[in-house]
């Protein structure tokens, strides 16, 4: 039973590292799809950078929102 | 227990094989010289035929959003550079050329524009950045990767240009002392 046991658990850590492994990196010329708004989490992504612009044009502020790239790995 | 420890160390060395590492830019020289970009209106253009002049090749994208900041810059530069030896080349790696036309035209940018697309220059280089601005001096060899267009790197950069101009110049000067 406990045999049985450990083989499960490592036929499981294996799989889980054979999927975790199979991460790909994207360089950064091929990043234009996940630079586009419409890959955003957030559902509502021109609404909230409509919001930002009227936020920012009334309190002088600017930033402070998250990473500033378009997903091209830069800065 | 301790099977089990070996077997669960065995299992996490395994799964995190590591994503593929950045290679160090190699042989970038012959390859940014040979390659043909398409040009704006008056043909394709090779780098390599710009020799003699100091060039900054500046690769960018129009969904880029430090690029497009960048750009603003190299497009100053551009102007001051006018009638020296020097040129600035902005490559756009836009799948679609009329993106990078859009963005030109709305931001009222002069640069001329070269595009080549994501699967040109910009691969065959394994760009390690977007922005990426390369100098390469009057002799083609490369000087300077700058891999952010922060204000530091563009200025140091600019500075670099400036000192290689001035080197072109004091050669001239002299090879004409010389002959004259």
């Amino acid at each position: 039973m406990k045999r049985a046991a450990l083989l499960l658990l490592t036929v499981g850590l294996l799989a889980a590292g054979s999927i975790l492994s199979g991460c790909a990196t994207v360089r950064p010329y091929e990043k234009e799809r996940l630079a586009d708004p419409i890959m955003s989490f957030r559902e509502e992504t021109r609404e909230a950078t409509r919001e930002l612009h009227w936020i920012e044009a009334r309190e002088g502020s600017n930033g402070g929102t998250g990473v500033s790239g378009g997903g091209c790995a830069c800065n | 227990m301790h099977r089990l420890a070996w077997m669960v160390l065995g299992s996490l060395v395994l799964g995190s094989t590591p994503c593929v590492a950045e290679e160090a830019p190699g042989g970038w020289e012959a390859t940014l010289a040979n390659h043909e970009l398409s040009g704006p209106d008056n043909g394709p253009l090779r780098i390599g035929d710009l020799q003699g002049d100091v060039v900054v090749v500046n690769f960018w994208a129009s969904w880029c959003k430090p690029c497009r900041k960048e750009l603003r810059v190299l497009n100053d530069w551009a102007d001051d550079l006018a009638g020296q030896a020097a040129s600035v080349v902005a490559v756009s790696i836009d799948q679609d050329r009329k993106h990078a036309e859009r963005f030109l035209a709305d931001a009222g940018l002069t640069l001329p524009l070269y595009h080549d697309g994501p699967n040109g220059l910009a691969r065959a280089l394994d760009l390690p950045s977007l922005p990426c601005t390369v100098l390469l001096d009057s002799q083609g060899r490369v000087i300077r990767v700058a891999r952010d267009g922060s204000t530091e790197v563009l200025q140091e950069l600019r500075n670099t240009v400036r000192s290689l101009l001035d080197e072109g110049q004091t050669a001239r000067r002299a090879t004409e002392g010389a002959a004259g």
